[in-house]
């Protein structure tokens, strides 16, 4: 315990980044996620629309997020956008980057969890009379999102994963924390073992609240 | 009874010759053995390092590698590396020396060793020609945004002369600059020399504050715990200073003297 101690002396200075380090990647992520849920129910409706223009446009969206890596799409925006006038801080241009490059995969996710709800629900709605609102709303999201949860859970542990390229363009999370502490303490090997530590914890932090709120919503009918 | 004498004689004089160890330690006699010293550098950080359009690196680094090759007597290897990359492969023994803009300070010196410098130079802020920001101290405030390198011994500087700044940290030079010009940040913290490349390069469209933050001594590094190899290297440092060769090189280089 001593040794352990005395080994990781030189970086306890740096805990205290860590640990504001720590919760920048979970928030970010947390927004992202929320975010290209949003982003990704709208862009699935599109996918899956009767009208022509629409669809391609929607499909044109997915096609193009889904080919650009992260770490592309984090530069164009935090440093090209400036130059078309808009400019975003490192937080706000990693949190759309992510939001924009996640959703592309929820919306094939979302699409599947569409394709799932059985037609037949569809005539008993307008049979009872409701409206394209109350249908969505009341039958079919429902549904969709009892369908699709499970693998839903395996892309938001992704998204932290992704939140480590934030640090390219100078947002203070885990990653970013792991470069300058090894920098400064040249104890690269327990610093990785340390963020490594760390990123498992948010994921299995994140995957309990999954869960949790699984749970909650889809508490089973008796 | 002579010619058995001298015979024992002979092979007793070559078993000692063939049995002394050369009291090099192990980087100085790796080196000597191979016959290539292997050198890491920063790669594109002209004019220090750079890449010419048929794949080879040139600059002022790379001669002062080939120099000291050549007075060793053995072929300079070279290989890039990032910031971080420069300790971390002199302490997995992948390189025996960093000649890579390389600043000695005491906590660096503490895992690797450094030679004596080849380069004094300055930290110096460096922003869009039209900001309003008139002197370095105008820039300890908190509406102001600063950018340097991660790890570097911009961390240092910007906390003793912009301690009231935001901070943002980038990989290395060339997105610390994209970020200048994209108005993400409102200076940057780099060395002078850097600096004066990149305001020759953008013709106006950057400037440097002349306040001279943290004096940068640059020397080459190698793995600790070789005192041969950095007796070695030293000697050749202080001669490749005394002769007026190093101040020869800088000039062909950057155009301009060397600082003292």
């Amino acid at each position: 315990m001593e040794f352990l101690a005395g080994q990781l002396r030189p970086i306890y200075p740096y805990l205290g980044e860590l640990y504001s380090a720590a919760w920048t990647t979970l928030v970010l992520s947390l927004g992202a996620i929320v975010a290209a849920l949003v982003l990704g129910t709208i862009v699935a409706f599109g996918r899956v629309s009767a009208h022509r223009l629409v669809r391609i446009a929607a499909t044109f969206y997915v096609e193009f997020l889904r080919n650009i890596p992260l770490l592309v799409l984090l530069y164009f925006i935090y440093f090209l956008l400036p130059a078309l006038g808009l400019r975003f801080s490192p937080f706000v241009s990693a949190l759309i980057g992510m939001a924009l490059h996640e959703s592309a995969y929820m919306t094939e996710i979302l699409r599947a969890g569409l394709s799932a709800v059985p037609v037949g629900q569809y005539e008993a709605a307008q049979s009872q009379g409701m409206t394209r609102f109350q249908l969505q709303r009341h039958i079919v999201l429902p549904q969709v999102f009892r369908t699709i949860y499970v693998p839903l859970g395996t892309q938001f542990t992704m998204v932290i994963i992704a939140s480590s390229l934030a640090s390219a363009i100078s947002v203070d999370e885990v990653s970013g924390w792991m470069q300058t502490a090894g920098a400064d303490t040249f104890r690269f090997f327990d610093v990785f073992l340390i963020a490594a530590f760390v990123y498992v914890v948010l994921c299995q932090l994140v995957n309990l609240l999954h869960t949790v709120v699984g749970r909650l919503l889809f508490r089973a009918k008796g | 009874m002579l010619k058995n004498t001298f015979a024992a004689l002979a092979i007793a004089a070559l078993t000692v010759a063939a049995s002394a160890p050369s009291h090099a330690d192990e980087a100085l006699d790796s080196v000597i053995k191979r016959g290539t010293v292997r050198i890491v550098t920063l790669g594109s950080l002209p004019p220090f390092t750079q890449l010419t359009p048929t794949g080879e690196m040139e600059g002022y680094e790379i001669d002062i590698g080939n120099r000291l090759a050549k007075e060793l007597g053995v072929k300079a290897e070279f290989a890039v590396t990032d910031s971080a990359g420069r300790v971390a492969s002199l302490q997995t023994k992948k390189a025996d020396l960093t000649i890579a803009d390389f600043t000695r300070t005491v906590q660096r010196s503490t895992v690797i060793a450094f030679s004596d410098p080849y380069l004094i130079t300055y930290q110096q802020a460096m922003l869009m020609t039209d900001s309003p920001v008139k002197t370095s101290a105008d820039l300890n405030d908190a509406k102001y945004r600063v950018g340097f390198n991660r790890g570097g011994v911009g961390e240092k500087t910007v906390e003793k002369w912009f301690p009231n700044a935001q901070k943002s940290r980038y990989a290395g030079n060339a997105d610390a600059l994209s970020a200048l010009l994209a108005g993400q940040v409102d200076a940057i913290v780099e060395d002078a020399y850097y600096n004066a490349e990149i305001i020759q390069k953008y013709d106006g469209k950057v400037r440097q504050l002349p306040e001279k933050l943290t004096r940068l001594e640059i020397a080459i590094a190698m793995p600790a715990g070789n005192p041969d190899w950095l007796r070695v290297v030293n000697l050749w440092i202080e001669q490749f200073n005394a002769s007026g060769e190093n101040a020869e090189l800088f000039k062909k280089w950057f155009g301009v003297e060397m600082l003292k």
